[in-house]
């Protein structure tokens, strides 16, 4: 896992005064924020030209103003499949983290912007994507597993199982459920089996594959 | 209102037989009868004395007369400005000519001789201009001309010859026309005036088959009653001509009351004819009855009125004031009709309620035969084409109507859409501003160690955190991007997950609409959600939208208490409003215990908002 020291940065919004304020953020918190753009086409030309170890891109940017950031991620993860896109966004909309989750094996993530609240939080998103890890916004899980349903299959888990589940929709490793939950490798092992078989899912050891299982499965 | 290209059956041009000389028309008629009666009566009266071998030959020749005068009254009662009644009175009165050779007075005898056999002249004429009473061609008008005058001048020339006394009739008063007693010139004279009849008659004969031949199918409908009765007709008289000449076996007894019946029978074969398009006009009634019912369908136009008039050849050339043309009722121009009118084709005007022309009516010159029937077609014209008319205003303006709540509704909602941008791009962006500064400072401060501060960074950011949870939802309320930018299946998915009661989304179209639609569709769902939510107890709702070419189907059931109404305050009011300017039609089913189902079908294409 690389070091935050270490984390290269593009920061893109068109909003100057956030843009400005989370570069000033990440680089407190010791992220090396080496660039920043206002629109799409200056982005990519950033990730181009400094190949940075993530971007962090707003949804909405010029010229529509409507899902730029996804497509913005999509062009980057094609011309640098090692480069890690954050996609931040005001819109707290299953649709668009699914989006995004579908379109990449990994190394993107759907963050709300209210995030930046927390710099630990937008931190930890940043190092898991510039790892490989899909990341979605714990909000976006809530809402899913809020959903009302006639017959809920989630009624069968256990307390803890749904903790599990939410970390699990959220795109952490084992390793990071264990660690968030301070829970053995094997009880997360046992719980995310049981968690699988209840809710007739195949279990499958690639995060990316299983965040989008979980997802798919939550969303129907 | 009827203005027909004929002026003589303008049926405003009137005749003393009509209208207002209703009781003036009675006495004639009555008259008229009358003085048959009478002509009838003497003739039976003189004749039967006289008559050899039996009295039938005396009554069955009256009859023939009472039967033209009798059927000149009916036709004058149906007909009153044709001439049709005044020939036939004219054929049944001089038929009674023939008593005055038997009153037995010098007077009555020598008029009777000059007035013999002139009933051909009216009865030709009425063949030959039947069923309008006007002659179609020149030589139509020269032989009846020359009939009306060789019939009383051959009659005359004959007459000045013949002594009755001498020719075989001893009993028989003088002839006060005699000039010289020349028997021999007397026959040459009958012989001639025979071979002019004769040439005529044949004139006749030609001339009918003719105009038989060329007439249309509605013109034979007319005179097809009178073609028929027409040549047992002739044939009596051949055989009374001839009967100047050969003695017929039986004549008195069997071929002259033949002759007499065949000749009796033809003017009311004409009535017949004259009639039978008179039956015709309760076309136009049928037509009246289907224009009540609503606006005829496009093309049903010119096929209702040519039903009406009974002639499936009728034209309709609509008269465009605008552009000065004419067009029929699929809007193709055709050529002005008036311009173009043949002996074949008869143009009959129609005028709107104001006088302004509205369409020329170019049909088979058999209608004339009834005017009254052209003026009852041409006012069922009028009526249907400014109804239709004031049908098309009326769609004009509801669909001006239509497209102005549109435009409300449409205003609204770009209204909304600013709204929600404008908070996620002000107030949203802003908030979220502040938001990284209070991180900032709770980052810079966390090494100065301040709890209190530290505590107070904390509540602030917990406090913008929940703001701008609540913005969030506001701006999706107003308007949700999601419905904006990536369509209604999306931003339905989303409604539906966040629904308080169990929502399943079965079906929804992957393709995008115009946004009007998009958001009639979404606000639909939206408002039967939250209906259903509030007031349903449902335990489960469905969402489906369908589209297929021309519309979008949207519906939205619970299996809740059902009861609802479109009442004020239920939100489906402003629903119905924004659906309708849209062309669509909302439809609520909520029986009591039965769920809730609120449906909307939306045109989505040009096709789809056509006549409903």
């Amino acid at each position: 896992m690389k070091t935050p020291s270490s984390t290269r940065l593009v920061v893109a919004d068109d909003s100057l005064l956030f843009r400005r304020g989370l570069s000033l953020l990440l680089s407190d918190a010791g992220f090396d924020v080496i660039g920043e753009a206002g629109n799409p086409d200056h982005l990519i030309a950033l990730v181009d030209s400094d190949e940075p170890d993530a971007a962090i891109v707003d949804i909405k940017m010029p010229p529509t103003f409507t899902d730029e950031g996804l497509r913005a991620a999509d062009e980057i993860r094609k011309r640098h499949p090692d480069i890690g896109v954050l996609v931040l966004s005001q819109y707290l909309e299953v649709h668009y983290a699914m989006t995004l989750i579908a379109s990449q094996p990994g190394g993107v993530g759907y963050l709300l912007k209210d995030r930046v609240k927390n710099v630990d939080d937008v931190g930890d998103a940043i190092d898991r994507v510039v790892n490989g890890q899909p990341v979605v916004d714990p909000g976006v899980v809530s809402e899913l597993l809020a959903r009302r349903r006639t017959k809920n299959p989630l009624d069968d888990l256990t307390h803890r199982e749904r903790e599990v589940l939410a970390l699990m929709a959220e795109g952490r490793s084992n390793l990071a459920i264990q660690n968030s939950l301070f829970i053995s490798p094997r009880t997360v092992e046992s719980h995310v089996r049981n968690i699988l078989t209840k809710l007739g899912l195949e279990g499958t050891p690639n995060d990316h594959r299983r965040v989008l299982a979980v997802l798919t499965f939550l969303n129907a | 209102m009827a203005d027909t290209g004929d002026r003589a059956f303008l049926p405003t041009t009137g005749s003393w037989l009509r209208g207002a000389d209703g009781i003036l028309r009675t006495w004639v008629l009555t008259g008229l009868g009358l003085l048959a009666l009478v002509f009838a009566s003497i003739e039976i009266i003189v004749g039967i004395p006289q008559a050899q071998p039996t009295s039938l030959v005396v009554v069955v020749n009256a009859m023939v007369g009472v039967s033209f005068v009798g059927s000149s009254i009916v036709a004058f009662k149906h007909r009153p400005n044709s001439l049709v009644g005044v020939l036939l009175a004219a054929t049944g009165l001089l038929w009674f000519s023939q008593a005055l050779l038997l009153v037995g007075t010098s007077w009555a005898l020598s008029l009777g001789l000059v007035l013999d056999g002139l009933f051909w002249a009216p009865l030709s004429h009425l063949l030959l201009s039947f069923p309008t009473g006007r002659l179609d061609s020149r030589a139509n008008r020269v032989i009846v001309a020359a009939l009306y005058l060789t019939l009383p001048v051959g009659n005359l020339l004959s007459v000045l010859f013949l002594d009755p006394i001498t020719a075989g009739c001893p009993e028989c008063p003088p002839n006060l026309f005699m000039v010289a007693d020349d028997p021999s010139l007397f026959r040459l004279m009958v012989l001639l005036d025979a071979l002019a009849g004769a040439v005529l008659a044949i004139s006749v004969l030609l001339s009918l088959v003719h105009r038989w031949r060329k007439a249309s199918e509605p013109m034979r409908r007319i005179l097809r009653p009178a073609w028929w009765a027409l040549w047992p007709a002739f044939c009596a008289a051949a055989i009374l001509v001839a009967s100047d000449f050969i003695r017929f076996p039986s004549y008195g007894t069997v071929v002259l009351p033949l002759v007499n019946i065949a000749l009796a029978v033809l003017p009311i074969a004409f009535l017949v004819g004259l009639l039978r398009t008179q039956l015709d006009r309760s076309m136009v009634n049928a037509l009246l009855v289907e224009l009540e019912k609503g606006p005829l369908q496009p093309g049903r136009l010119r096929e209702a009125i040519a039903e009406a008039a009974g002639d499936p050849t009728l034209e309709l050339a609509l008269w465009l004031p605008g552009s000065q043309i004419f067009v029929d009722d699929q809007q193709r121009v055709v050529a002005d009709p008036s311009t173009s009118s043949s002996a074949d084709r008869s143009v009959t005007s129609v005028q709107d309620s104001d006088g302004n022309p509205l369409a020329l009516l170019i049909h088979d010159p058999a209608l004339l035969a009834d005017p009254l029937r052209v003026e009852a077609v041409a006012s069922a014209a009028r009526l249907t084409l400014e109804n239709e008319r004031l049908h098309a205003q009326l769609r004009a303006h509801l669909e001006e109507v239509r497209a102005s709540r549109a435009r409300i509704v449409e205003a609204a909602d770009e209204a909304r859409r600013g709204i929600e941008r404008d908070l996620h791009d002000g107030a949203q962006q802003r908030l979220l501003a502040l938001s990284l500064a209070l991180e900032r400072a709770r980052v810079l401060n966390s090494t100065a160690n301040s709890p209190h501060l530290e505590g107070l960074l904390k509540d602030m950011s917990d406090d913008l955190e929940e703001t701008l949870a609540e913005l969030r939802e506001l701006a999706r309320g107003i308007h949700p991007a999601l419905l904006t930018d990536e369509g209604m299946g999306p931003a339905v998915e989303s409604l539906a997950r966040r629904a308080q009661i169990p929502t399943r989304v079965v079906s929804m179209p992957s393709a995008r609409f115009s946004p009007p639609i998009e958001a009639a569709g979404f606000f639909l769902i939206s408002e039967g959600l939250a209906n259903a939510t509030k007031h349903s107890a449902a335990t489960e709702i469905v969402v489906k939208a369908e589209a297929n070419e021309n519309w979008l189907i949207v519906e939205v059931s619970d299996n809740g208490v059902g009861g609802a109404h479109t009442g004020a305050g239920t939100g489906l009011r402003g629903l119905e409003d924004r659906i309708v300017s849209l062309g669509g039609v909302l439809k609520l089913n909520s029986p009591l215990q039965g769920g809730t189902t609120v449906s909307a079908r939306i045109p989505t294409t040009p096709q789809g908002q056509g006549p409903k």
